[in-house]
């Protein structure tokens, strides 16, 4: 497939994402979201100044936590964009002629992927300015460094987001793949803490164990690359985790590769 | 030189068995009809043409490449039995996307979708959304992109059904075009009166098994296609 042919497919993807309510949907979600996000946390911060007098948690302090949903909500919006990005060419049958024309199965899974990471980018941007507008004041506390590198860093936990949302859908709808990946992170960070804290992860095997362990490799640990900006952005007692950056990497290449390969062989 | 090869092709959907051993060779410039009553396997053998579906058994390739690679699709043009796309793409749109994917170039994509319109006759239709046109001229749209590129061997899926009698004379007027150029068509259909006159080479598909297969005249020996249709599936 030529370069021409694979950036319409890409413009595709994004163009049926605009065309379709979700879009506006989620614009007006994420400002409402982290408008309210933002309120919320003002409001907790003013009554633990009016209970105790003394201002405990600082707007520096606050900043973090909106960054934390920030890009929580970013791979939100990228599980759900990965859901519904192949999902919605199989309901409307338009796969099938898709697929006759001379597309391989990997390019159109990989225009898919881009074209839904370039939209959640868009609405990651709009979060970050939005960010930029409500702690103005905090950001001047944090170095030039870290808050260039923040928001580059938060585009790939979202891409590794839809990846696994394509990966869902290859099975289930848009409702069921959100609950099912949801439950899925959950137990994945459950796993994480309990293996972490146990000396031999593979004494006594269970079958929930087992499901434990499966979701610990195989579920993208988001937060593993944002390690790198608490560091840049001095957080006390922050390190590199370079062992969860490498799950996090592996695991999403394997994903694709996996979904690439089941999808491969699909009939339609 | 051989464009299509089946050879002992099958395929099943569970317990149900849509193709069965089916051997089939079609050379290059031929009108090949595929027919049979619904259910026969016709669409499934499609399908696999296109690499929609893989078979379970045997071998199909396209231009001597396995039927299902991107490059054996490359010179293939498809019209399903409905044509749909983006209903928010335009016709021009629709068409260009189709051309790029045919690997025309930008320049070459603009005067081939414009020739392409017509030749089908929707010049004026270039800029209505997919969405606001009749099943007839969606059908014309497709067809219009089958104009598009490099394509040796045109696939129609039922391409008489949804169209009025103007559109069916000048989809066979097309057809027989496309033919004199040395096209490979492959049509599959179960409306015998329209396929007959234009098709020189048939198979008849029943319950997954290829019963016939060969040129027109030679099977026929006279006989109406209808009446030969009855008496071997029957």
């Amino acid at each position: 497939m030529n370069v021409r042919a694979f950036r319409l497919l890409i413009w595709n993807t994004v163009q049926k994402e605009v065309r379709s309510k979700s879009f506006f949907m989620a614009v007006g979600l994420t400002l409402g979201m982290l408008g309210l996000g933002y309120a919320v946390m003002q409001a907790f911060r003013e009554q633990i100044q009016l209970e105790g007098g003394v201002e405990v948690v600082g707007s520096g302090q606050l900043i973090w936590v909106y960054y934390a949903l920030v890009n929580a909500w970013s791979i939100f919006l990228g599980l759900m964009f990965g859901l519904g990005c192949v999902r919605s060419d199989v309901t409307s049958q338009v796969i099938g002629q898709l697929l006759a024309l001379p597309i391989s199965r990997g390019s159109y899974l990989a225009a898919r992927v881009i074209g839904s990471w370039i939209l959640v980018s868009f609405y990651q941007v709009l979060s970050f300015a939005l960010m930029g507008i409500l702690f103005s004041e905090s950001l001047k506390e944090i170095s030039m460094t870290a808050l260039l590198v923040a928001p580059l860093i938060s585009f790939f936990p979202t891409l590794a987001a839809a990846v696994l949302g394509l990966f869902v859908s290859l099975w289930v709808g848009k409702t069921s793949g959100m609950i099912l990946t949801g439950v899925a992170s959950l137990g994945g960070s459950w796993a994480r803490s309990h293996f972490s804290s146990v000396e031999d992860p593979m004494a006594n095997l269970t079958l929930l164990k087992v499901v434990g362990l499966i979701l610990w490799i195989a579920i993208p640990r988001f937060a593993a690359p944002h390690s790198f900006v608490q560091v840049l952005a001095g957080v006390p007692e922050a390190t590199i985790a370079w062992a969860d950056i490498a799950q996090f990497g592996l695991s999403g290449i394997a994903l694709f590769a996996i979904t690439s390969f089941i999808f491969r062989r699909r009939g339609f | 030189m051989t464009i299509v090869q089946a050879q002992n092709l099958s395929h099943s959907y569970g317990k149900f068995q849509a193709l069965d051993g089916v051997n089939l060779e079609i050379a290059q410039g031929q009108c090949f009809a595929l027919l049979g009553p619904n259910g026969a396997g016709k669409t499934t053998f499609v399908k696999i043409m296109l690499g929609l579906q893989f078979p379970m058994s045997g071998s199909l390739s396209l231009f001597s490449k396995l039927a299902g690679t991107p490059s054996a699709r490359s010179h293939i043009g498809y019209l399903p039995e409905k044509f749909s796309f983006y209903p928010y793409y335009k016709v021009k749109d629709t068409l260009a996307f189709h051309a790029a994917v045919a690997g025309l170039s930008k320049q070459e994509s603009e005067v081939a979708v414009s020739e392409a319109l017509g030749r089908l006759k929707i010049a004026e239709l270039a800029q209505k959304k997919l969405s606001g046109l009749s099943k007839g001229q969606l059908q014309r749209v497709g067809l219009a992109s089958l104009l598009l590129g490099d394509k040796q061997l045109l696939i129609l899926d039922e391409p008489f059904s949804g169209l009025d009698p103007i559109g069916i004379k000048d989809l066979k007027d097309l057809l027989r075009e496309l033919k004199s150029l040395g096209k490979t068509l492959f049509i599959n259909s179960h409306i015998l009166s329209e396929v007959e006159p234009l098709c020189d080479h048939f198979g008849i598909l029943n319950k997954g098994k290829l019963l016939v297969a060969g040129e027109k005249n030679s099977l026929l020996k006279g006989k109406s296609l209808e009446d030969y249709f009855s008496e071997i599936v029957q």
